[in-house]
C-alpha cells in the first residue's frame, strides 16, 4: 500500500525529454535493532506496549534544490490520513513550502504533532471527519506523532526536489530520472543514523549507492 | 547435719518443701523461657511487620513517583525533553516542568533531570529550579542506574533537612537510546510514619546523619536517645523506656549504602511481656503459698509421726529397764497405729511372761525357771535318771489339833519355806506339797550329773534348818517338830502330765513310790536313801545301812540306808557352822 502510494507519487516526476537523466539504484541495510531492554513507557495509561507500533520505511533522498522543469510544483500538496490508527501513507514527500493536510478518518479523536526542529507543531484534538493542513517551508525530515496514539509513525520528508524514493521492505530503491551531475543524497529511517554521501549520475547511466544505516 | 541426720521431721519437711521448691523452679523456667520465646516471636512479628509496611510505602511512593513522572516520561514529553536537551533550551525546561508540577499538585516534590551520563541539568526543590548543579546528591543515582538494566532505582535522600524517598526513572527516546533519567522525590512526612507506626503498633524513626530525622509522635526525647544508642552500636537493643519494655532495632535503609541512614524500630513488648509478668507474680505468691503449706503439713505430718515414735522409742526404754506395764497410747489407724498396737501386744506378752516367770519363780528353783522361760526344757513325757525326795512333818496332825485353821496354815507355810530354801539351795525342784509333805525332783527337768548328792544335801541341809527352826520354837515355847526324809534314784518318767488345760511338771514311777515308802519308815530327824542313791552319790557319805526292809507295794526286802553326814563344802549352812557328820574323805 505503502509502494503503491510511492509509486503513484513518483509518476510524475519523470523529467521532460530533453534533459539527459539518469537513475540511481542501491541498496540500504539497516542495522538490526539491539534488544529492547527497558522502556520508562512500561506505566499505566501508556498505549506504546499494547500496539504495535506503526513501522516506518527508510527514505532516500537527494538533498539541495535541482531544477527540475516542469511539474515541480505537483509535490506542494500532500496528505496524510489518520485511518486505522495509522498514518497513510506513513510517508510522504514534500516539497518544501508546500503543505500537507491531515484529514482525520477515524470516528474518534486523534491530535497529530511533532517536536522536530523543522517544524514543530501541534494539531490539537481532531474530531472525526475534520482535517488540518500546515506548512513547511523548511527541508528536512518531520517525525509526526499522534498525543492519543503514541504507537502512530509518520514521516514528512520535506525537500527542495522531487528525487526521492522510498527503500523497499528488501532494502532496494531506485530514483529515475535524475539529471545529470553531481548531488548529495541523505538516507534517513527513524530508528538510525542519518547519512548522507554524494552520487554522480550521468546521462543514461545508472549510479548504484550501498549504505548501510547505523543506530 | 546431725540434725538432719537424726530429724525425721527435718527430713520430711525437706522432701515436701523440696518437691514444692522443684515444682516451682522447673515452672519459673518453663514460664521464663516462653516468656522469651513469645518476646522473640512478637519482635519477630513487628519487625518484620514493620519492614513490610515501610516496603509497603516505598513501593507506593515509587508507583506514586511514576505515576506523577508520567508527564514527563510520557512519548511526547520525551520527545520534548529531548529536543530540549538537544537545544539546550534548560530555561523553558523548568518552565515547562514547573508547570506540569503545578498542575500535578506537587508543589514540594523534589524532581530531577539528568542527561544520558547522569549529571542533573534541571533540579527543582521545593518549587525552587537549580541548573546543572546537585543539590539533592542524585548523580550516584542516576549513573548507576544509566550503568544498569534497570528501569527504575529507589533511595532515600535527606535534602534540606527533609527526608525524600526518591525514584529514579530511566529515559530513552524513541530509537532506544539513552535520554537521561528523571527523579522523582516524595517527603517522607510524619503523617505516614505515624500511621504505619499506628498499624503495625510501635515507634519508628528515620535516622539519617545521626540524627532522627522524621519519626512516629511516641520518639520523645529518652526513646530518641536509647535510638541513637542502638544505631551507634548497630545491633537491636532491649531496654525501659518510659516505663515499657521495648525492643529497639535499626535497620539499614539500603542495605548497601550506609549513608542514606536508618530505619529503627521500638516495638513495646508489655502486651506480650504483661501477662507472663502476671503469671510470674501469681507463681510467686502461689509457690510461697505452697512452701508454706508445704511446710506446715510437713510439721503436722512430722509431728503426728514422730510423736507416737518418741512415745514408743520412751516406753521401749522403759521395757529395756523392766517395767513391762510400758504401754503407748495411739489412736491412729494406721501404719503408726499397728505399729502401736503391736508394741503394746508385745509389752502386755512381756508382761505376762514376767508374771509367768515370777509364778514359777515361786513353784521351781530361779535356775529351772529360766530354763523353762528359755524353752529349754522339754516338756513331754521322758525317762531320765532323777533322785526323789519327800519330807515329811512327823506328827504335825496331832500337833495342830485344837489350833486355828490359820496357824496350822501359817506353821506349814513356815516349816514348808525351810524346806524349800533347802530343796532350792541345792538346785531342785519342789514337785508339788502333799499335806504335810513335800515332793522335790532332782535331775528333771534340767540334768544334773549329780542329782543324788544334790538330793541328800538339801536333805541334811533341811534337817540343819529344822534345828534352827526348832531352836527358834523352843524359844517361843512351842513344841519342835520333827520331820523324816525319803530319797531315791532311778529311772523315772517325767514330763507335763495332766489335762490339756492344767498341767504339772511331775515324775512317776517306782522311784517315786519307794522314795515315799522310805519317807514312811523314817523316824523324826532320820534321813532314809536306798541303795541306788548311795551309789550314785559316790564318796563322802556316811550312811550306815540299817538292813533289808519290807516296805508296802514292794515284793522284796528293800535295803535302807540312814544318812548321818556328807562331806561337801555346799552343805555347810549359812551361819558357818561346820558340815554335818564328818568331814568328806578325798578318797574313793
Amino acid at each position: 500500500m505503502t509502494l503503491l502510494v510511492a509509486s503513484a507519487w513518483l509518476a510524475p516526476t519523470h523529467p521532460v525529454a530533453a534533459q539527459a537523466t539518469g537513475v540511481i539504484q542501491g541498496r540500504v541495510q539497516l542495522e538490526a535493532p539491539p534488544p529492547r531492554r527497558r522502556s520508562a513507557n512500561r506505566y499505566p495509561g501508556g498505549s506504546a506496549e499494547t500496539h504495535a507500533i506503526q513501522s516506518l520505511p527508510a527514505v532516500a533522498y537527494l538533498v539541495g534544490p535541482i531544477n527540475a522543469g516542469q511539474g515541480a510544483d505537483s509535490e506542494a500538496r500532500a496528505v496524510m490520513t489518520q485511518r486505522d490508527t495509522t498514518f497513510v501513507p506513513s510517508v510522504v514527500f514534500l516539497r518544501a513550502g508546500g503543505s500537507v493536510s491531515f484529514p482525520n478518518d477515524d470516528p474518534f479523536q486523534h491530535n497529530v504533532y511533532s517536536y522536530s526542529s523543522i517544524g514543530t507543531f501541534d494539531l490539537g484534538r481532531q474530531n472525526p471527519g475534520s482535517s488540518a493542513s500546515k506548512t513547511f517551508a523548511e527541508p528536512g525530515i518531520l517525525e509526526v506523532f499522534c498525543e492519543v496514539h503514541d504507537f502512530m509513525r509518520g514521516t514528512i520528508v520535506v525537500s527542495e526536489n522531487p528525487y526521492g524514493a522510498i527503500v523497499g521492505a528488501d532494502g532496494s530503491f531506485r530514483i529515475a530520472g535524475v539529471p545529470a551531475g553531481e548531488y548529495t543524497i541523505a538516507f534517513w529511517q527513524s530508528e538510525h543514523e542519518p547519512l548522507q554521501q554524494t552520487v554522480t549520475v550521468t546521462g543514461g547511466g545508472t549510479a548504484t549507492v550501498q549504505v548501510q544505516l547505523r543506530r | 547435719m546431725t540434725w538432719f541426720r537424726e530429724s525425721f521431721g527435718a527430713k520430711l519437711l525437706a522432701a515436701l518443701g523440696g518437691t514444692v521448691l522443684l515444682l516451682l523452679i522447673i515452672t519459673f523456667i518453663v514460664v521464663r523461657r516462653e516468656t522469651a520465646r513469645q518476646v522473640d516471636i512478637v519482635t519477630t512479628r513487628a519487625i518484620s511487620s514493620a519492614e513490610r509496611l515501610f516496603a509497603e510505602l516505598t513501593e507506593l511512593q515509587r508507583q506514586q513517583a511514576a505515576q506523577l513522572a508520567r508527564p514527563f516520561t510520557e512519548q511526547r514529553a520525551i520527545l520534548r525533553l529531548d529536543a530540549q536537551i538537544q537545544g539546550d533550551d534548560f530555561v523553558l525546561m523548568a518552565l515547562e516542568v514547573d508547570y506540569e508540577m503545578q498542575r500535578a499538585g506537587l508543589p514540594d516534590a523534589l524532581l530531577v533531570f539528568t542527561d544520558a551520563e547522569g549529571q542533573p541539568v534541571l533540579s527543582i526543590i521545593q518549587g525552587e529550579s537549580i541548573l546543572g548543579a546537585d543539590p539533592a546528591g542524585i548523580a550516584p543515582i542516576a549513573e548507576e542506574l544509566l550503568a544498569s538494566d534497570e528501569i527504575d532505582a529507589t533511595a532515600y535522600r535527606l535534602v534540606d533537612g527533609r527526608l525524600y524517598s526518591v525514584t529514579s526513572l530511566y529515559i530513552e527516546d524513541l530509537a532506544g537510546r539513552a535520554v537521561g533519567t528523571i527523579t522523582f522525590g516524595l517527603p517522607i512526612d510524619a503523617t505516614d510514619v505515624e500511621d504505619i507506626g499506628a498499624i503495625g503498633g510501635f515507634e519508628a524513626c528515620f535516622h539519617v546523619e545521626g540524627r532522627c530525622v522524621v519519626g512516629t509522635p511516641g520518639v520523645d526525647a529518652e526513646l530518641t536517645a536509647l535510638m541513637n544508642e542502638a544505631v551507634s552500636s548497630g545491633v537491636p537493643l532491649r531496654t525501659r523506656a518510659g516505663g515499657r519494655e521495648i525492643f529497639i532495632t535499626p535497620e539499614l535503609l539500603d542495605a548497601t549504602d550506609p549513608f542514606q541512614g536508618l530505619r529503627v524500630t521500638a516495638v513495646p513488648l508489655d502486651d506480650v511481656l504483661v501477662p507472663f509478668e502476671r503469671i510470674q507474680q501469681a507463681l510467686m505468691f502461689g509457690g510461697g503459698g505452697a512452701l508454706l503449706l508445704s511446710a506446715l503439713i510437713g510439721i503436722a505430718l512430722s509431728r503426728s509421726l514422730t510423736r507416737p515414735m518418741r512415745d514408743l522409742v520412751a516406753a521401749t526404754g522403759r521395757v529395756a529397764e523392766g517395767d513391762f506395764g510400758a504401754e503407748v497410747n495411739v489412736t491412729s489407724q494406721d501404719e503408726m497405729g499397728t505399729l502401736a498396737k503391736a508394741f503394746n501386744d508385745m509389752t502386755r506378752g512381756l508382761l505376762l511372761r514376767e508374771r509367768y516367770r515370777a509364778v514359777l519363780n515361786k513353784v521351781v528353783s530361779q535356775d529351772v525357771a529360766e530354763e523353762l522361760m528359755r524353752g529349754d526344757v522339754e516338756l513331754g513325757g521322758e525317762s531320765r535318771l532323777v533322785t526323789v525326795l519327800f519330807a515329811d512333818i512327823r506328827g504335825f496332825t496331832p500337833l495342830t489339833e485344837g489350833m486355828e485353821p490359820q496357824e496350822v496354815i501359817g506353821l506349814l507355810n513356815e516349816c514348808m519355806e525351810h524346806l524349800s530354801q533347802a530343796i532350792d539351795a541345792e538346785g531342785g525342784v519342789v514337785d508339788k506339797f502333799i499335806g504335810d509333805e513335800v515332793m522335790a525332783v532332782f535331775g528333771a527337768p534340767v540334768t544334773q550329773n549329780d542329782h543324788a548328792r544334790r538330793a541328800v544335801a538339801s536333805a541334811v541341809r533341811m534337817r540343819v534348818g529344822m534345828a534352827t527352826f526348832n531352836a527358834v520354837r523352843r524359844s517361843r515355847g512351842d513344841q519342835p517338830l520333827a520331820i523324816g526324809v525319803g530319797i531315791n534314784s532311778g529311772v523315772a518318767v517325767s514330763g507335763n502330765m495332766g489335762s490339756s488345760n492344767r498341767m504339772n511338771y511331775t515324775v512317776v514311777g517306782d522311784v517315786v513310790n519307794l522314795a515315799s515308802r522310805l519317807t514312811g519308815v523314817a523316824r523324826p530327824g532320820e534321813i532314809l536313801i536306798s541303795g541306788a542313791t548311795l551309789r550314785l552319790v559316790g564318796p563322802g557319805i556316811e550312811a550306815p545301812p540299817l538292813g533289808g526292809r519290807a516296805l508296802k507295794g514292794f515284793s522284796s526286802e528293800v535295803e535302807v540306808y540312814a544318812v548321818e553326814s556328807l562331806s561337801d563344802d555346799r552343805t555347810r549352812s549359812a551361819d558357818g557352822s561346820p558340815p554335818v557328820g564328818p568331814p568328806r574323805s578325798n578318797d574313793v
